[in-house]
C-alpha cells in the first residue's frame, strides 16, 4: 500500500486549518510549516475561480531529498512514507534545495531540517494524519495510491511544480468551472 | 547576503585548486620556481582551501556534526564533495610538508607524482561541487553552464595568483591562457543568461533577474577587461629587458592586477549564481 494525499480544490476554502492542525500537533516553531496552502491562478480551469491548493511533502516515488542528503537522514518506508532522521541531520539545507516543492523546512531552534512524516504514529494506529482530520471542508484525504481511480484526479496543476520530476504522490481534484452569466 | 558562506566557500576552494595546479606545474614540470616561491604558492593555496572549507562548514546548521556528511556518498553530490574536499586538503597538506622538508626529506622526487594526484583530486572536487547544484527544481542551475563556470573559475583566479606567487618570469603563455579563460567565462555567462531568458517562466525570471542586476554588467566589464589585458600581454608580451627576458616586476604586477580583477568578478558571479534563483 502506497500512501498519498488527495487535495480537493473544489472544497478547499484556503482557511489554513490543515496548516495550523499540523503545527499544533507537531509543536512546530512559529516560522515553520510542514504544509502550505497556496492561492492558485484564478484562471486555473479556464474561467475565473478562487482556488487553493494545500500541499505538504508529496512522499515521492523518487524523493529528491533522499538522494541529495549527504548524511542519509532520509528513508522511505514500505508504505511510501518518506521519513527524516533528525539525529544525523546536519542542517545543510540540501534537501530543501533539491525538493521541487521545498517541503523540508529549517528548524531555527534545533538548526536541523524538518518535514511531514504523514503523522506516522497516527497512521500506524489506523488514524488519519492531523491535517486530514483538521480540515473542516474534508478537502484533504489520505489515500492508497494503488487503489485510487486516476481518472478522477489530476496530478499536474497549472502554476504548481511538475510532479513527474520526483513521482509525487499527490492527486488533485480541480475546481469545477462555473457558468459565467454576463449582464 | 544570505549565501555569504557558500559564496566564500566555493570561490576560495576553487581558488585553492587553481593556485595549487598552477604552482605545481611551474615548479615540478617547468622547473621555473625557486624553492621559497613554490612553498609560498602551496601555502597560499592551502590557506585558501582552509578558508573555503571553514566557510562551507559555517553554512551548516550543526557544524559539530559535519562528519555525518560522509554518510551518503552513494547518491549525494554534497557527500562526494565532502570526501574530495577532505582528500584534496589532506594531500595538499602532505605535499606542503614534503616540499618544506618536514617529512620524507629524501622523497622530494615523489612530489611530482603526489602533486599530480592532488591536482586530479582538486579538479574532481571542482566538478562534484558544481554537480551539487544540478537540481531540476532550480532551472537556472540545472544547465551545463554550472560545471563549466565552476571549472573555469578555478583557473580564472588560480592562474594569475599562482603565476604571481611562483615568480614565474615568462608571462606570455599564462597571460594568454588567463585572457582566453576570461573570454570563455564571459561567453559562458552571456550564453547562459540569454538561454535562460528564452526559456520557460522560471528560467526566464532567473535570466531577467540576473541580467537586470547591475552586478552582472559590472562582472562582464571586469571579465572583458581581464580578457583584453591577458590577450594583449599574451600576444605582445610584457616589457623586456636588455637580455630579452621579461621584466619580472612588470609581469608580476600584471598578474596581481589580473588576479584582483578576476577574484572580484568571480565573487560577483557567485553572488548572482546564488542570489537570482527562481524555483520551478
Amino acid at each position: 500500500m502506497k500512501k498519498g494525499f488527495v487535495s480537493n480544490m473544489e472544497r478547499c476554502i484556503g482557511c489554513n486549518a490543515c496548516v495550523i492542525a499540523c503545527k499544533q500537533y507537531h509543536g512546530l516553531e512559529p516560522e515553520m510549516k510542514r504544509r502550505k496552502v497556496r492561492e492558485m491562478d484564478e484562471n486555473i480551469v479556464g474561467q475565473p475561480v478562487r482556488a487553493y491548493l494545500s500541499a505538504s511533502c508529496q512522499h515521492c516515488d523518487e524523493p529528491a531529498c533522499m538522494k541529495a542528503c549527504p548524511t542519509g537522514a532520509y528513508s522511505k518506508r514500505e508504505d511510501g512514507v518518506v521519513l527524516h532522521n533528525a539525529e544525523v541531520c546536519i542542517g545543510c539545507r540540501m534537501c530543501q534545495w533539491a525538493c521541487p516543492y521545498e517541503a523540508p523546512t529549517f528548524n531555527p531552534v534545533t538548526k536541523k531540517m524538518d518535514k511531514c512524516d504523514f503523522c506516522r504514529e497516527r497512521i500506524d494506529a489506523g488514524e488519519q494524519p492531523f491535517c486530514v482530520a483538521g480540515c473542516p471542508m474534508e478537502a484533504l484525504e489520505m489515500v492508497d495510491m494503488d487503489e485510487i481511480n486516476e481518472s478522477d484526479y489530476v496530478s499536474e496543476v497549472k502554476g504548481f511544480v511538475d510532479p513527474s520530476i520526483t513521482g509525487a504522490n499527490l492527486r488533485v481534484k480541480l475546481p469545477a468551472a462555473v457558468r459565467q452569466v454576463r449582464r | 547576503m544570505g549565501h555569504t558562506s557558500l559564496i566564500l566557500g566555493t570561490v576560495f576552494s576553487q581558488l585553492a585548486i587553481g593556485t595549487f595546479i598552477t604552482g605545481y606545474v611551474i615548479d615540478q614540470w617547468l622547473k621555473k620556481a625557486n624553492e621559497k616561491n613554490a612553498f609560498i604558492t602551496t601555502c597560499v593555496s592551502f590557506v585558501a582551501g582552509c578558508i573555503g572549507l571553514a566557510a562551507i562548514i559555517t553554512h551548516l546548521g550543526v557544524p559539530m556534526h559535519a562528519f555525518n556528511a560522509f554518510l551518503n556518498i552513494g547518491s549525494s553530490w554534497l557527500s562526494r564533495e565532502t570526501l574530495f574536499s577532505a582528500i584534496f586538503m589532506l594531500l595538499l597538506f602532505v605535499y606542503l610538508l614534503i616540499q618544506k622538508g618536514i617529512i620524507a626529506k629524501e622523497s622530494k622526487s615523489a612530489l611530482k607524482g603526489l602533486g599530480c594526484v592532488t591536482a586530479i583530486c582538486g579538479l574532481c572536487l571542482a566538478f562534484v561541487t558544481a554537480m551539487i547544484y544540478m537540481i531540476p527544481g532550480v532551472p537556472a542551475w540545472n544547465t551545463a553552464a554550472t560545471p563549466v563556470s565552476f571549472m573555469l573559475s578555478a583557473f580564472l583566479t588560480g592562474i594569475p595568483l599562482g603565476v604571481y606567487l611562483s615568480g614565474y618570469d615568462e608571462a606570455k603563455m599564462p597571460a594568454l591562457l588567463t585572457g582566453l579563460i576570461a573570454l570563455c567565462a564571459l561567453f559562458v555567462a552571456l550564453i547562459h543568461v540569454t538561454s535562460l531568458q528564452a526559456g520557460a517562466s522560471a528560467q526566464a525570471a532567473s535570466g531577467y533577474l540576473m541580467s537586470s542586476n547591475s552586478m552582472f554588467a559590472f562582472r562582464m566589464v571586469l571579465l572583458a577587461l581581464a580578457a583584453a589585458c591577458g590577450l594583449y600581454f599574451g600576444i605582445r608580451g610584457t616589457k623586456q629587458n636588455s637580455e630579452g627576458t621579461e621584466t619580472k616586476t612588470q609581469g608580476g604586477t600584471i598578474f596581481l592586477l589580473l588576479f584582483l580583477v578576476l577574484i572580484v568578478a568571480e565573487f560577483l558571479g557567485r553572488y548572482l549564481f546564488f542570489g537570482t534563483i527562481v524555483r520551478l
